[in-house]
């Protein structure tokens, strides 16, 4: 029922079962809106983890050239370390998202991307403060940690709740947006995956063009469901069996009982073979998507089944 | 294809152009492979020419075809194709130039008020530190935490200060190196703290900026009261000049974030911080730069160049260069601000 609320868009461009986390207001310069799907925190904090070893293992290779070298002593060495880590890991961040449009070699691997919040392409600027901020996110409380029997107890305080801050605000943010990404306008984005499925309507059990159609729907016998069950429907149609011979029955079982739950429905009399109920349901939902499809044309949208009591 | 009539219209929209779709899916999964530059001419024109047809069929397909995997499939490729088209353009090394030549200084310029106050605060700082010391040396030790002291406690003597400063040999340097590597990363940290934690509404970095003038004040005071404060300038100011204004700055740029805080004016404070950490992330940079530079002075310079007039004019002269920068750099008449 909620459905009814949002935009028609929306409703449409959004998955509406539980996918992935969408940015709903995004609008590139062409002005027609753009459904990017949030990257979980979980992969966020694994391309995080790879970058971290990519840039800790550079720098450790230089800090035991250096010590090997035998030119400085080991507490000089320690301080060095740490300077030489942040030299080395804050423009790693930036240049790799520079040069690979948004992505460092971890964002590559686990397939997340960073886009500019306004739609516009991703400036240096942003860039920048994304990963500066990161520096002030994790790393600062991150060595911080490292030191922690150190601190006092102010200290101490000062630093969880400064954590439990930076981890809360993605938590609580539709997007996922850490801290540096509010500033910098951006998001962190899973690369969307285009994979174009044949048209249902256009299977040769849908359309047979020589000869009469085997079931015929009449218009009433269309009034019964509305987008959402059609695109469930077409769901079920779309999934082929991995193979197996107990997974083909199950499917031909799900079709078979799908298929009884629609004639009973919209009283359909005539008898159908089993082992003709796929040609049924891809028939059927040629005739229900064209006839939704003609009532949307007309400004008539039909979300779901329960249309007429609206 | 005679059969088209009977299709029903979201199907001939569909097959009418797939071809499209397709080709652009081919040219995308190029530019995703091997980057935008591995285009032929044809194909970057092709590129841009059928992202915009795919976005235009993406906004008539979801009014008129209820087909979801057309939909989905639709969606992702123009998201795709939105990816390769609007990636960001620039050559790192135009991206450096052009923020070195232009963007910094014109930052710094921008900053002049927060520049101020976080002087301000170091100069305040200085001055109460410097005060109490005569007031009650204690204090030296209330203030100069004891990985700073390095050795120089209220009961050196005055030889044992002029010893640090001028190291009677370079082969004594070990020691004056790690202290040096630990002042460095002690302001170092004072720099991200205090350009951070501005955030929350400058109050972080004003107490930071404070604090470092204490520090210093003190310790100043320390060397007064032993009447080598000269010396010391001298041995401060080799690198203490590029460092103190690098910290500075850094402290300017946390106040340019807390007062998007405080005061957004007009705008939400989201956009006002977004619109303030432009120039408050130059800053940083800006600040980085030096720090940098304070280093190589502080590691080498410093144990190489033992004169007193030598160390202030070096000090200074780099100091002085790095104002005409930020003063005059990257001014122009047409300069976009």
């Amino acid at each position: 029922m909620t459905d009814a609320a949002r935009p028609s868009v929306t409703v449409k461009g959004a998955r509406q079962t539980s996918g992935p986390r969408l940015i709903e207001d995004f609008v590139p310069p062409e002005g027609v809106p753009l459904h990017f799907g949030v990257a979980r925190l979980g992969t966020r904090f694994g391309s995080q983890i790879i970058d971290l070893l990519i840039t800790g293992g550079l720098c450790i290779a230089l800090i035991l050239v250096l010590a090997l070298s035998n030119s400085v002593t080991g507490t000089t060495l320690s301080a060095v370390s740490a300077l030489l880590f942040f030299f080395i890991r804050t423009p790693y961040y930036a240049a790799a998202e520079l040069v690979w449009n948004g992505q460092t070699l971890g964002k590559r691997l686990s397939r997340i991307r960073v886009i500019s919040g306004n739609g516009r392409s991703l400036t240096p600027y942003q860039i920048v403060v994304r990963n500066l901020m990161r520096e002030v996110e994790v790393f600062v409380p991150g060595t911080m940690l490292i030191v922690v029997s150190e601190l006092d107890v102010i200290e101490l305080a000062l630093l969880l709740g400064w954590i439990a801050v930076v981890i809360a605000i993605p938590l609580f943010n539709r997007r996922r947006q850490r801290l540096g990404d509010i500033i910098a306008n951006t998001y962190v984005i899973r690369l969307p995956e285009a994979v174009l499925l044949p048209d249902l309507s256009l299977s040769k059990s849908a359309t047979p063009s020589t000869e009469r159609p085997r079931y015929v729907f009449l218009p009433n016998q269309l009034d019964h469901y509305g987008a959402y069950e059609l695109q469930v429907l077409e769901k079920v149609l779309q999934s082929r069996p991995s193979g197996g011979e107990g997974m083909l029955k199950r499917r031909r079982d799900d079709l078979r009982a799908i298929g009884d739950r629609i004639r009973r429905k919209i009283n359909f009399g005539d008898p159908v073979d089993p082992d003709d109920e796929e040609a049924f349901l891809t028939t059927f939902y040629a005739a229900q998507r064209e006839y939704l499809e003609k009532k949307q044309l007309f400004g008539e949208v039909r979300e779901d089944k329960y249309h007429a009591e609206r | 294809m005679n059969g088209r009539v009977d299709l029903i219209r979201s199907a001939r929209f569909r097959v009418d152009r797939e071809a499209g779709w397709k080709r652009l899916d081919t040219l995308v999964s190029q530019v995703e492979r091997r980057g935008l530059r591995s285009l032929a001419f044809a194909d970057a024109r092709d590129l841009a020419e059928l992202y915009r047809q795919a976005i235009n069929s993406l906004s008539v397909a979801r009014e008129i075809s209820l087909d979801r995997s057309l939909l989905d499939y639709l969606e992702a490729l123009c998201c795709r194709a939105y990816l390769a088209v609007y990636a960001p353009q620039q050559t790192l090394r135009g991206v450096l130039w052009r923020f070195i030549s232009q963007g910094a200084p014109a930052a710094v310029r921008r900053s002049g008020a927060a520049i101020g106050l976080a002087t301000l605060a170091m100069t305040l700082g200085g001055v109460i530190g410097f005060l109490l010391f005569f007031d009650d040396p204690t204090w030296y030790n209330t203030f100069v935490p004891g990985s700073l002291q390095g050795g120089r406690t209220l009961s050196s003597s005055r030889d044992e200060l002029l010893e640090v400063i001028y190291p009677s040999s370079i082969h004594g340097s070990g020691g004056l190196g790690t202290f040096a590597s630990y002042l460095f990363s002690h302001n170092t940290q004072v720099a991200i703290l205090a350009f951070s934690l501005g955030i929350i509404v400058c109050v972080p970095s004003f107490a930071l900026g404070l604090y470092n003038g204490l520090i210093l004040g003190a310790f100043a005071a320390l060397h007064v009261d032993r009447g080598i404060g000269v010396d010391l300038l001298g041995w401060l100011s080799i690198h203490g000049v590029t460092e103190i204004a690098a910290i500075i700055i850094t402290i300017a740029g946390g106040f340019r974030l807390g007062l998007a805080v405080l005061f957004p004016g007009q705008l939400s404070r989201r956009a006002a911080l977004r619109r303030e950490g432009r120039d408050a992330a130059q800053l940083a940079i800006v600040a980085a730069m030096m720090l940098l530079v304070a280093a190589i002075l502080e590691g080498f310079a410093r144990q190489l160049v033992t004169d007193l007039a030598a160390r202030l004019v070096i000090g200074w002269g780099i100091g002085l260069l790095w104002l005409a920068y930020f003063l005059l750099a990257g001014r122009r008449p047409a300069s976009s601000s």
